[in-house]
């Protein structure tokens, strides 16, 4: 059983189809990146993953550890494992960044039928995987997003990431208005989290992050379906050629060449 | 009974008629600068006159030509308005009679004005204001100006407005102003007050869809002067109503404007200018309503006040429950440059949506003194320092606006700072 | 702690709602002037108060309810309430071991610390049952630093002259229509009195309870601080869960003289009415401090989450030069509640200063709005004022207004006001949510944050307490 599978799913918002019958499976610690043209649905199956209300899905199934997460609150998916790096986090004036982050954690941990992690053992391990993904002391202790740079932000979610420990990290463009050093860091930081064990997906457009966090597999999402798949060298020829090739793409071709890969 | 005769009946009828007024009481007035119903006097109907009835191209019988020239001549040069300059169509009202001045060419098609002389108060279906029904029972006609469809008006349209004569003491004006789908029309209003009198005016705007009005608005009366003035506008879908208010002078003055966003994605810009000094009394309300999705407005507004000058504010934006999607933003700044000189203001948000940004602002008080310090450090006198920062403050409202009436207002600001008019123009 | 603070608030009801089974003398329903009289009599009061009272009847028999206020309110029938009601007792308790039982039951399920708790808390506390007095905690102790706190009604006997002195001097009989029905009718309250340069040693509680049916509360509150005196006081409320309205008609006065300061934190969680609108306590209180002497301080701070109605207008008058006053306010309104609350900042002193912070909640059908003046006379050179008034609107269907007076008639003096209005966005929600909270800790969350600035002017048990209202007030208003 994977980590996460997601068989044909289509989805839509409002009128519009978004995904139209997109499969996909991630075991644990794998790396899996997604690359696509702008509007091809990359951010929208973050996004509905999660469990974004925006998005109704028709038919199909997102299943993890093999539960479908589809009848469940964003919370509770957050709880069982999933976790959404956001491309643009929302700024939420006078909620202190560290007491959020505590709050959040405790809430997973007592869904999860854990211990509630105290006030000191919370600053400490805040405090150790801050200076880890190079967030300021001063920032952590602002308001959450309030004022931060782009790049601060971003820090910040991989600060989130780190305390939450989730099963699989969903990253929307996380290397957007990073600097080299930053996503250096950034870089660093998943591998550490994927050797303990935890899976990723990252959706991105450009080759940056993926040379730093070379992923397993990458995926070609087209029109709202995965029409290729393929190894790390997939993401080089990308760059290379674009998306032109698979514009026209047959559907059904994506779940088929991606299943034959798992096969 | 000729109609003519019938019209005369009515009026006798309402000679009394402003005492009959529902003035609004005490209590109403609360928060205003100065109880109206004090002026109630002021306002009583002239005495009956002969033929109060005027053709639009002739003069009222006790208004000789010399005086329309007067009138025409009386504003100094580097006050020339845009319609002077560029020729368009220019209506002037003396006293309670408006005549069409200059009808030019190019202006005729697609703009029509009829003259409605039914009695003032007998066409009331809805309760009005005591504004609105004086200025509607003091004028002898209305002017109703209609604006075609599509049709694109280059030239501004001028309405001056003027004191007629001493022997006129109050005076009412009554303007509608209907502007069909698409057209777009520049109105310069002047109230110029020749004589002390009591005027009243009623200005009414309705925009159709997709219709633009720039309506740019100079307030000075008379020293001694008295001037109640209301413009209702209603703005149809993805209509733009952009007005800009400039006052000054007179013993008082008090502007209600009404801007009713009526249609989808419908805009207004307002912004007024007030400078008081001497006993000079001013107020200014705006209440601006929002009841289709989609609208914004802005709402600015800026005064200085010195000597025993008295300046006061009330900006109201209401979103209502079916006005999702507003985006309102209002801001209002006071200076006051000695004792003695008052400012008071009220900028009111009524929220009935929770789909809204809105914001507003507010101050009061004296001239910026770091500012101050900051220009003088750099070697500018104080006296020039100060100017500067007042014309900021009062321009800035201004400063979006590329009309040329919109510019030629800013002038007429910098003129009265005593500044060089030249600059603002440019 | 926080956090569980917030998971505590999501108990679902409104937790005080209970009715005590307690002995009262309870007066008939009806005013008259015999009404005041017994009133008066009942306590013993001297002839000057008396004949105080009953000037305020006369004036109040020709004055009319402000109709103002941005709230609809049903025409109270003044004759069907019943203007006292106490639990029976032979003697004024002396001590807590006197006190009924039954009653301190009832302030410990409030969780008002009446007993050892207070101590510990360093909180002494006086507490008001319907219309008197019952119990005040901690008055030995705090006699020693020459500390007065006691019910009022005792106050008009053991210092009448100071009494005499300041009861009416910052709201006179006349002010308004419900300040003069105070005047006329009040019960009780509390009087403090801080002698000349004392800082009261501990904070300074008064927990107000209106429990028998049909009944008035009109509660009068009077602290005077002496030079260079500093004092806390907080004030909680609450009542049972009745069908009926009932009515709340609170007169506050305070007196800072020169170099003093008068910390004033009310959380107000009266009944609120039910979801449609049924029950709960009209709340029509007139508060307001003056700031007698030069850089004398008051500071209002208030928690409105309860209350059907709430009419309030805590205010300062800073006389002294360089005297400074504060608001700060967090007003919630959900399902049918109402709220026209705001401030009044008179500046006549040179150099005066004001700060007004104020944060509006409205969910469900809830009505809102901050009504606050600013006045600057002629007198006040130099003074300034600051006013942040924000709106958080929750769902389309509820109200928020803002509603500033700026009045200025000294070209030094400087007024700045500011306002947003916002709302809880979806993709804020969602972010939260992602993180793994829930709805409702998400919004408290929000909540808690947009109103940050006023709950930290709070002593810090009320934070808590305040924190907690918070959530449980907005409990079902998204989603």
């Amino acid at each position: 059983m994977a980590l996460l599978e997601i068989d044909n799913l289509v989805a839509s918002i409002g009128e519009t189809d978004v995904l139209r019958g997109l499969s996909l499976r991630v075991d644990a610690s794998e790396v899996h990146a997604i690359m696509g043209p702008n509007g091809a649905g990359k951010s929208t199956l973050a996004k509905i993953i999660a469990g974004h209300p925006d998005y109704t899905v028709k038919s199909g199934d997102i299943r993890l550890d093999g539960e479908s997460l589809l009848e469940k609150s964003p919370d509770e998916r957050a709880a069982q494992g999933i976790f959404l790096g956001f491309q643009d986090p929302v700024e939420i004036p006078g909620v202190n960044n560290l007491y959020f982050l505590r709050t959040a954690l405790n809430a997973q941990r007592r869904r999860r039928g854990e211990a509630e992690v105290d006030a000191p053992s919370f600053l400490r391990l805040a405090k150790e995987e801050a200076a880890r993904v190079g967030l300021d002391a001063g920032l952590i202790k602002r308001s959450l997003n309030d004022g931060f740079s782009g790049g601060e932000r971003k820090r910040n979610e991989m600060l989130q990431l780190s305390v939450l420990q989730p099963k699989l990290a969903i990253l929307d463009e996380i290397d957007s208005g990073l600097d080299i050093d930053a996503l250096a860091s950034v870089a660093e930081n998943a591998g550490r989290l994927r050797a303990a064990g935890m899976s990723f997906l990252l959706v991105t457009h450009y080759n940056r992050l993926l040379d730093a966090f070379p992923p397993d597999i990458v995926h070609v999402l087209v029109g709202g379906r995965i029409v290729h798949s393929g190894g790390a060298t997939l993401a080089k020829e990308l760059e290379a050629s674009g998306y032109q090739a698979w514009s026209q793409a047959e559907p059904g071709l994506g779940a088929g060449s991606h299943h034959a890969l798992h096969a | 009974m000729t109609p003519m005769n019938q019209l005369h009946a009515q009026r006798e009828d309402l000679a009394e008629a402003p005492s009959r007024l529902n003035w609004p009481s005490k209590k109403q007035e609360a928060w205003r600068r100065s109880p109206i119903s004090s002026l109630k006097e002021r306002f009583a109907l002239a005495s009956q006159r002969e033929s109060p009835i005027v053709s639009l191209h002739e003069h009222p019988p006790w208004v000789s030509e010399a005086w329309v020239g007067q009138a025409l001549q009386a504003t100094p040069s580097n006050t020339e308005t845009p319609a002077s300059q560029v020729g368009a169509l220019r209506l002037l009202w003396l006293g309670s009679n408006p005549l069409v001045v200059e009808r030019l060419q190019g202006a005729d098609s697609g703009v029509e004005i009829t003259r409605v002389v039914a009695a003032p108060l007998a066409s009331q279906e809805r309760p009005q204001s005591v504004t609105a029904s004086l200025a509607a029972l003091h004028a002898r006609e209305r002017l109703h100006m209609r604006v075609a469809p599509g049709c694109a008006l280059a030239a501004p349209v001028e309405l001056l407005v003027t004191g007629a004569s001493a022997e006129e003491p109050s005076s009412g004006t009554h303007f509608v102003c209907e502007v069909g789908a698409g057209a777009s029309v520049t109105l310069v209003e002047r109230y110029v007050g020749g004589v002390a009198e009591a005027r009243s005016m009623l200005i009414e705007f309705r925009l159709g869809a997709g219709a633009q009005v720039e309506h740019v608005r100079e307030s000075s009366p008379a020293e001694g002067g008295y001037l109640l003035s209301e413009v209702e506008v209603s703005v149809g879908a993805g209509a733009v109503y952009n007005s800009t208010l400039f006052a000054r002078e007179g013993r008082y003055q008090r502007h209600d404007i009404a801007l009713n966003l009526q249609g989808e994605a419908a805009k207004a810009d307002f912004a007024s200018v007030v400078v008081a000094d001497g006993e000079s009394q001013a107020e200014v309300h705006v209440k601006l309503q929002a009841s289709a999705p989609q609208t914004h407005s802005t709402m600015s507004h800026r005064t200085v006040v010195k000597d025993r000058g008295d300046v006061g504010f009330t900006g109201t934006v209401a979103v209502k429950g079916s006005a999702p999607g507003a985006e309102a933003h209002q801001s209002a700044k006071a200076i006051l440059l000695n004792e003695g000189a008052v400012a008071f203001a009220k900028p009111e948000l009524f929220i009935e949506t929770d789909e809204v940004v809105c914001s507003h602002g507010a101050s009061v008080g004296a001239l910026d003194a770091a500012a101050r310090f900051y220009l003088m450090s750099r070697g500018l006198e104080e006296a020039v320092a100060e100017g500067l920062l007042i014309r900021a403050c009062l321009l800035e409202p201004l400063t979006g606006r590329t009309s040329p009436a919109a510019r030629w207002l800013a002038a007429l600001v910098e003129t009265e700072l005593g500044g060089d008019a030249d600059d603002a123009a440019r | 702690m926080q956090t569980e603070v917030i998971t505590d608030a999501l108990a679902r009801a409104y937790a005080p709602g209970f009715i005590s089974d307690i002995e009262a003398d309870s007066l008939e329903p009806g005013l008259s002037e015999d009404t005041v009289r017994f009133i008066s009599a009942k306590k013993g009061e001297p002839e000057w108060l008396l004949a105080w009272r009953l000037k305020a009847y006369r004036l109040w028999q020709r004055m009319t309810p402000p109709d103002w206020a941005a709230l609809e309110i049903p025409s109270i029938d003044y004759q069907s309430i019943s203007y006292f009601s106490a639990p029976r007792k032979k003697d004024g308790p002396k001590s807590l071991e006197e006190v009924d039982p039954e009653l301190l039951r009832v302030y410990e399920k409030l969780g008002v610390p009446l007993h050892e708790r207070a101590r510990l808390a360093g909180v002494a506390v006086d507490a008001v049952f319907d219309s008197v007095s019952v119990v005040t905690t901690f008055r030995e102790q705090l006699a020693e630093y020459g500390v007065v706190f006691c019910p009022i009604s005792e106050a008009v006997h053991s210092h009448p002259e100071l009494v005499q002195r300041y009861l009416g001097s910052v709201v006179p009989q006349a002010d308004n229509y419900f300040a003069a029905l105070n005047c006329a009718v009040f019960s009780d309250g509390s009087f403090v009195y801080i002698p000349k340069g004392v800082r009261c040693p501990m904070e300074l509680s008064t927990y107000f309870r209106i429990n028998a049916l049909n009944t008035g509360q009109f509660e009068r509150t009077l602290i005077v601080a002496e030079e260079g005196a500093y004092v806390s006081y907080l004030e909680g409320c609450t009542a049972p869960m009745r069908d009926e309205n009932q009515l709340h008609a609170a007169v506050v006065e305070l007196v800072a003289h020169t170099d003093a300061q008068i910390k004033y934190s009310t959380v107000q969680n009266w009944y609120p009415g039910d979801a449609e609108g049924r029950g709960g306590i009209y709340n029509f209180v007139t508060k307001r401090g003056i700031c007698a002497g030069d850089r004398a301080k008051i500071s209002w701070t208030q928690v409105e989450t309860g209350s059907a109605v709430t009419w309030k207008y805590p205010s300062c008058i800073l006389k002294g030069a360089d005297s400074v006053g504060e608001f700060y306010s967090v007003a919630i309104s959900h399902h049918r509640q109402q709220a026209d609350t705001g401030t009044k900042m008179v500046h006549i002193g040179p150099g005066s200063r004001s700060t007004i912070v104020s944060k509006g909640i409205s969910a469900g059908h809830g009505r809102q709005t901050y009504r606050g003046l600013v006045r600057m006379e002629p007198s006040a050179r130099g003074a300034s004022n600051f006013t942040q008034c924000d709106s958080l609107l929750i769902g389309s269907n509820c109200a928020a207004n803002t509603v500033p007076y700026i009045e200025s008639r000294q070209p030094s003096a400087s007024v700045g006001h500011e306002a947003t209005t916002t709302r809880i966005r979806a993709d804020q929600l969602f972010y939260l949510q992602q993180r793994g909270l829930n709805t409702e800790d998400a919004v408290a969350l929000i909540v808690n944050g947009f109103c940050k600035e006023v709950l930290a002017e709070l002593p810090m048990e009320f934070a808590v307490e305040a924190q907690k209202l918070l959530g449980v007030s907005l409990e079902g208003a998204v989603g």
